[in-house]
């Protein structure tokens, strides 16, 4: 099927050269794809991937999909891309995790489980790129919604916020 | 944002007090408040650089923890034991578990997001963003002969400013300008360019008399246009009986 083999080359083309995680819904509308069609050659090329000991994978993240480096040559690419690693601090994280299993939430309800003022840490996240804006509530005051963004997940390693662990239950007295 | 108290550090209140029950190994449904309190108070007098922000909500924390012990103190009046008890510490424990809730998963997601950064993605290209924003056609639609018009009007402007040989400092208040614009637009009912209401053309009073027109559009008494981008700005009365009225 030499047609395939070209559809499955152009969609490498396309993964390589995104920065944004490529979806099957883009797919399909761009290219005119059906999408069980986009589905497959994804499917495909990422086999491919796993089975020529390449040093890219293609992985499913984000809301999407991504050409990335294998997390075994990690130690080598950190010595040629150091300052690539970024940790969060505790209240960033907490903050976040707040988030991630509320949303979308006001500041006032983060406030209100932290029991600390957020203001300082939402708009750090906010210009980190790991949380946006997500309307407005509709109670007194409008107050603005937050909601993780695309960049959360792949700083997770998730594909969406369904794959984060379980929040423990609350154990009842 | 985080405080730092003697070795660990702490996030909040909540942070704290859940350190204080694990450390002493007491049960969270059944806290010694008096045991807490003490220690809870002893830790924020060691506080020693104080960021007001946090360390206001460890003293809220402080003060509530108080209100609690006390109460808990008091004797209970006959009569209203009968009815159902609530314990002066439920609303605290409810909070705390909620609390806990996410401390419990705050390890795993650490641990994620650390497994995370071995994979390597492409980075943002920010030449490429700059291409497109450079691309964008903001002047859309202006023609070179235009900006002639405005860079003409804009030397003319400028003359006029060095012409002004004497610099007389004057101060500009909002108030001050809503009342002379609303002077000039009763001589003229027909309207009148922006830029004609600027006698001095400083910066200051170009700020003041554009913010005064904005108070003005906010009562509803003007009717403000521009046809176009950087085209001058046209004022007319929206009914002159506001005007009369509000003089």
């Amino acid at each position: 099927m030499l047609f395939r083999e070209e559809d499955k080359a152009i969609l490498e083309c396309i993964l390589f050269a995104s920065v944004e995680a490529i979806t099957i819904a883009q797919l399909a509308k761009v290219m005119e794809w059906k999408k069980e069609e986009a589905s497959e050659l994804l499917r495909v090329l990422q086999a491919e991937y796993d089975e020529r000991s390449s040093g890219l994978e293609l992985a499913e993240i984000a809301g999407g999909w991504k050409l990335r480096t294998k997390a075994e040559h990690a130690s080598a690419l950190e010595k040629f891309f150091k300052p690539l690693r970024n940790r969060l601090t505790k209240a960033a994280l907490e903050t976040l995790a707040i988030i991630a299993y509320n949303q979308p939430i006001t500041k006032m309800d983060i406030e209100s489980i932290r029991g600390v003022k957020v203001d300082s840490v939402v708009s750090n996240l906010l210009e980190k790129g790991l949380i946006q804006e997500d309307g407005r509530k509709n109670s007194p005051g409008r107050p603005i919604l937050y909601a993780v963004s695309a960049d959360f997940l792949q700083h997770f390693g998730i594909n969406s916020v369904e794959d984060l662990p379980p929040l423990p239950l609350a154990e009842e007295g | 944002m985080s405080y730092c108290v003697a070795l660990p550090c702490f996030e909040g209140p909540l942070d704290l007090l859940l350190h204080l029950i694990h450390k002493n190994e007491l049960n969270i449904y059944d806290i010694p408040i008096h045991l807490i309190v003490d220690e809870y108070v002893q830790i924020i007098a060691s506080m020693q650089q104080l960021d007001m922000e946090v360390a206001s909500e460890f003293l809220v924390m402080a003060a509530q923890l108080v209100a609690i012990k006390s109460r808990m103190l008091l004797p209970q009046h006959k009569a209203l034991a009968v009815e159902e008890e609530i314990d002066p510490r439920q609303e605290l424990v409810d909070r705390l578990l909620e609390y806990q809730r996410y401390q419990e998963v705050l390890g795993t997601l650490h641990g994620m997001q650390q497994e995370a950064q071995n994979n390597y993605y492409r980075q943002q290209d920010e030449e490429m963003l700059h291409e497109l924003i450079a691309n964008m056609h903001v002047l859309e639609g202006i023609q070179v002969a235009d900006l002639l018009i405005y860079a003409k009007n804009r030397s003319k402007e400028l003359q006029a400013i060095d012409q002004q040989l004497e610099y007389v400092k004057r101060s500009y208040t909002i108030t001050g300008q809503v009342k002379f614009i609303r002077r000039k637009l009763r001589e003229n009912f027909t309207g009148i360019d922006f830029c004609d209401l600027l006698i001095a053309g400083e910066r200051a009073e170009i700020v003041v008399t554009f913010l005064a027109l904005l108070e003005l559009c906010k009562y509803g008494e003007l009717i403000v246009m521009q046809d176009q981008a950087f085209g001058s700005i046209i004022i007319k009365i929206r009914d002159s009986e506001v005007l009369a009225d509000a003089i």
